[in-house]
């Protein structure tokens, strides 16, 4: 006789079941399969009569330079990114957070628009209007900007450039909202027992603002850099990667490899190093915003 | 009392003028796009400033998507078929995050197991992994098996929202008294009964929220996708076909622009609409379950 208290452990069970059997066969599975495959020689040409070939996979990412050229360029990448949107968001949230500042509403209506437009087709749209020489932004807007044209084929700070400025317009609104929203939570005394004190407008950010956003931005930066790390459509859709591989990011390169040049053996290599960095990043992330507490 | 006056016109001057020059490029590409949906605008290179004035309205792009044949292998219009693929996919796939999220978010919530801490952290560890990073290995599995088609394409998108919607129906769970349903299963309803009538209808919001994130997850989706089923056109999805008509895969070959204008403001104003609702209905769920922030 199975007591009462088994059988409610054995049906908790039961209803978790479904998801666990799902992240098993679905994530756990293809990525033992795929350090499988990352030991041998599977491609287009041995897609079939594939053989174990040993490290020679790590052994060729390290020797010609690909882990060192793609470690760096995804840094790049990932904080290039994120350091100016923290840095837009923050003074839109701060702007915006002004007592005696009119039509707020509509100013923040139009500026989470970037964020709502699907970024996968504003992605396409950037990348016709960065177009050299005949697209928007080197036809009409960097020239009346007395700003130089931007050619992501050909120059690799021209690529990042391109980059940067498209994902920091496509991710501005969210840092904009989490900050705004920090923001709202700050009693508005403490700002008055400030002006009766004489601080200034600095004063008042580096003693009372900062430190009381320091827990969310330390949230916001932990978790958009693993995000960032592992963004794809960006670097996919505007430089391919280009010019050569010198803006391939981990993702995107074992993408390329796999989908365009059939080296699977290779990608999956690839993708093995990337998913162990990204699981020690998301381990970090566990341990400084102690969001497990919340959800267990 | 002058001076701080004149500071503060200054501040707000500034505040103005930099919300202002925000707001500008914020929505220029989106007017850019709108505006040559509009025009009769064939390439990027007859792009000009006068396509971005509005003086008439030219529906001939609209017609062209709904109507073309571009691709002449694919016997019906193009557009319209790969947006139905597109909603087919998603449809589904909400469906099937609906019903793993409940069934996982009621588990963690209500009962009681060894390991449950240990269960949670792997499967929410397991969320790191971007659906891109598991694209490869997925690819090389799916092959084997022969699920390099929509059953596959399914399967793949559901665990991403469903493990991140197991724990915010957990959250719900949580609120929820468990009296209910416990008078329910005395009044002789199974657990399961219980379940389905009494949890699903209170947990509504995130159970609708569930659904949405599954739905626009699926249905933006390009990288998996193409990798599954890049080389038949016939069951492209929406995002695939913008993909080709933008000119990206072969410029040459490529519709009119103005056509590929008309299926990014097609499909990009609605989801815009799908995504707000998302994000109002996530932060009165954040708000309400204290927490997590």
């Amino acid at each position: 006789m199975v007591s009462w208290n088994t059988k409610q452990k054995i049906i908790g069970f039961l209803y978790i079941l479904p998801l666990f059997i799902v992240v098993l066969l679905l994530f756990l599975y293809p990525l033992i399969y795929s350090v499988y495959i990352s030991f041998t020689n599977m491609a287009a040409i041995h897609f079939l009569h594939f053989k174990y070939i040993g490290l020679f996979n790590y052994e060729m990412m390290i020797k010609d330079k690909y882990l060192a050229t793609l470690l760096i360029n995804t840094v790049i990448w990932t904080l290039g990114s994120l350091i100016p949107m923290i840095a837009l968001g923050l003074s839109l949230a701060i702007i915006l957070n002004q007592k005696d500042l009119y039509g707020k509403s509509i100013f923040y209506a139009i500026l989470i628009l970037p964020w709502a437009f699907p970024g996968f087709i504003s992605l396409l749209v950037w990348q016709g209007m960065w177009v050299d020489p005949y697209g928007f932004m080197n036809r009409y807007l960097l020239p009346f900007l007395h700003l130089p044209h931007v050619n992501s084929l050909i120059s690799v700070s021209s690529a990042w450039t391109e980059l940067i400025v498209t994902n920091l317009w496509l991710s501005f609104p969210y840092y904009m909202t989490v900050f705004y929203s920090g923001l709202q939570s700050i009693p508005q005394e403490l700002y008055e027992i400030a002006d009766v004190d004489g601080a200034g407008p600095l004063q008042k950010f580096a003693t009372i603002t900062f430190p009381s956003l320091r827990k969310i931005i330390a949230f916001v930066f932990i978790t958009s850099f693993v995000f960032t790390w592992n963004n794809f459509y960006p670097i996919y859709i505007l430089t391919g990667g280009g010019p050569g591989i010198a803006t391939e990011t981990f993702t995107v390169y074992a993408y390329q490899q796999a989908f365009s040049q059939y080296n699977y053996a290779f990608a999956a290599a690839l993708s093995i190093v990337s998913t162990i960095i990204t699981v020690g990043l998301g381990i970090i992330v566990l341990k400084f915003t102690g969001v497990l507490e919340n959800i267990t | 009392m002058k001076f701080r006056l004149i500071k503060k016109i200054v501040r707000l001057i500034i505040s103005y003028l930099v919300l202002i020059a925000i707001a500008i490029w914020s929505v220029l590409p989106i007017y850019y796009i709108i505006m040559t949906s509009f025009s009769k605008v064939g390439g990027l290179i007859s792009i000009s400033i006068k396509t971005l004035i509005p003086n008439h309205i030219y529906l001939g792009a609209y017609k062209t998507l709904l109507e073309g044949r571009f691709i002449p292998s694919i016997k019906v219009p193009n557009f319209p078929i790969w947006v139905l693929h597109s909603i087919e996919l998603a449809a589904a796939t909400a469906v099937l995050s609906v019903i793993l999220a409940m069934l996982a978010g009621y588990s963690l919530s209500r009962m009681q197991m060894p390991a449950k801490q240990t269960l949670a952290t792997f499967i929410y560890i397991i969320t790191f992994l971007p659906m891109t990073a598991t694209a490869v290995p997925l690819y090389l599995l799916f092959a084997k098996f022969h699920l390099l088609n929509y059953l596959g394409l399914i399967l793949a998108y559901t665990p991403g929202t469903a493990v991140f919607a197991a724990f915010l129906a957990k959250l719900s769970i949580d609120s929820i008294p468990p009296d209910y349903e416990e008078a329910a299963m005395i009044d002789g309803l199974s657990r399961f009964q219980a379940f389905l009538r009494i949890i699903f209808r209170l947990a509504l919001p995130v159970v609708m929220l569930t659904a949405l994130l599954g739905f626009l997850g699926a249905y933006m989706d390009y990288a998996l996708a193409y990798a599954f089923i890049g080389p038949a056109s016939t069951k492209w999805t929406a995002m695939i076909g913008l993909y080709y008509l933008s000119g990206l895969f072969n410029y040459a070959a490529a519709p009119a622009y103005n056509i590929f204008a008309a299926g990014a403001v097609l499909m990009g104003l609605p989801l815009m609409g799908l995504f707000l609702v998302s994000q109002k209905m996530m932060t009165k769920a954040y708000s309400n379950l204290a927490g997590i922030k």
